[in-house]
């Protein structure tokens, strides 16, 4: 039980900045599906490629992604995913607004004394 | 081994697609598409491998139904299926249901089998068609010969006549299920899903 709400709180936390770690990807330099998704499960932040298609789609409905077809030499083009110009700004947003939140979370949750 | 990867990149494009159908289509599209992008003109191993990373395709439609991140990165990549006793009561029902309630025991087994996702499609087609095809072969064969004995002088007491027939053929039907029911159970052990 102590494991699931643990776990539950790792989920919502990612759920909040997984949005913003593939902009900070794509930000340096386009990517077809396939890499992004690896490079997040790498870090874990998506348990799969499902999760990544979904925030891929929400992220073009708000014009912060735009995609394009590339020849690949193995066979059918791939779908590359690039920032727009919104996707830098919001990035850019949240890079400001990040950094003094997580110091501000830090100050009020404090430390955990169990890891001590 | 070119045609061996298609098939198996074929098989799991397929699993996917069928498992992605509540998803939203555009997603849908995309994430096929992008699979198979990735796993188009692999050789074999590599392309097995792959499919190993990408996983069960009942857990890559969960996450995308939920569009959400898993609840915890550390959990195992392949879902839970069906419990071992929906297994065991689906393979023995398509091996032994017959037996126990001729037909109707039979067909519960496979509408168990179709509901599953233990199972690849093909392996479904196999339990369905398998049986019944190899009864119906014999069959023709024996029909065949008994025909091919009323016209020559000599006849061969090993060949049965058609009445004959119909008796063995039932038991034949009764073994090929037999053999399925097991062979169903044997594909069921595996931890993921088939590659090959």
């Amino acid at each position: 039980m102590l494991n699931m709400i643990v776990n539950d709180v790792g989920a919502q936390l990612r759920k909040g900045v997984v949005e913003f770690c593939v902009l900070g990807c794509l930000e340096r330099d386009p990517m077809y599906g396939w890499q992004l998704s690896e490079n997040l499960i790498g870090e874990g932040m998506i348990a799969s490629i499902g999760t990544l298609y979904p925030v891929l789609a929400r992220l073009r409905e708000k014009g912060l992604v735009s995609s394009f077809d590339e020849p690949s030499e193995r066979g059918p083009a791939r779908r590359y995913y690039r920032l727009t110009q919104n996707g830098t700004a919001q990035l850019s947003t949240f890079r400001k607004q990040w950094k003094p939140l997580a110091a501000k979370v830090a100050a009020i949750v404090g430390e955990d004394s169990a890891n001590d | 081994m070119i045609e061996q990867t298609s098939e198996v990149v074929t098989n799991y494009l397929n699993e996917l697609n069928d498992a992605l159908h509540d998803v939203e289509a555009a997603v849908r599209r995309d994430i096929v598409n992008g699979v198979r992008e990735e796993l188009h003109g692999l050789e074999p191993r590599e392309a097995q491998r792959r499919i190993a990373d990408l996983g069960d395709p009942a857990f890559i439609a969960s996450e995308a139904s939920e569009g959400l991140p898993l609840a915890s990165a550390h959990a195992s990549p392949v879902p839970s299926r069906e419990g071992v006793g929906y297994t065991v009561v689906a393979t023995l029902l398509v091996a032994l249901g017959g037996v126990i309630v001729p037909v109707l025991g039979w067909l519960a087994g496979l509408v168990m089998i179709w509901l599953s996702r233990q199972w690849w499609r093909w392996e479904k087609i196999v339990a369905t068609l398998g049986p019944a095809a190899v009864v119906a072969l014999v069959l023709a064969l024996v029909f065949l010969l008994s025909r091919s004995q009323e016209r020559g002088a000599v006849v061969n007491p090993l060949i049965p006549v058609l009445y004959d027939s119909w008796w063995s053929g039932g038991l034949l039907l009764i073994l090929c299920n037999l053999i399925v029911g097991m062979w169903l159970l044997w594909r069921a052990q595996r931890t993921s899903r088939p590659v090959a």
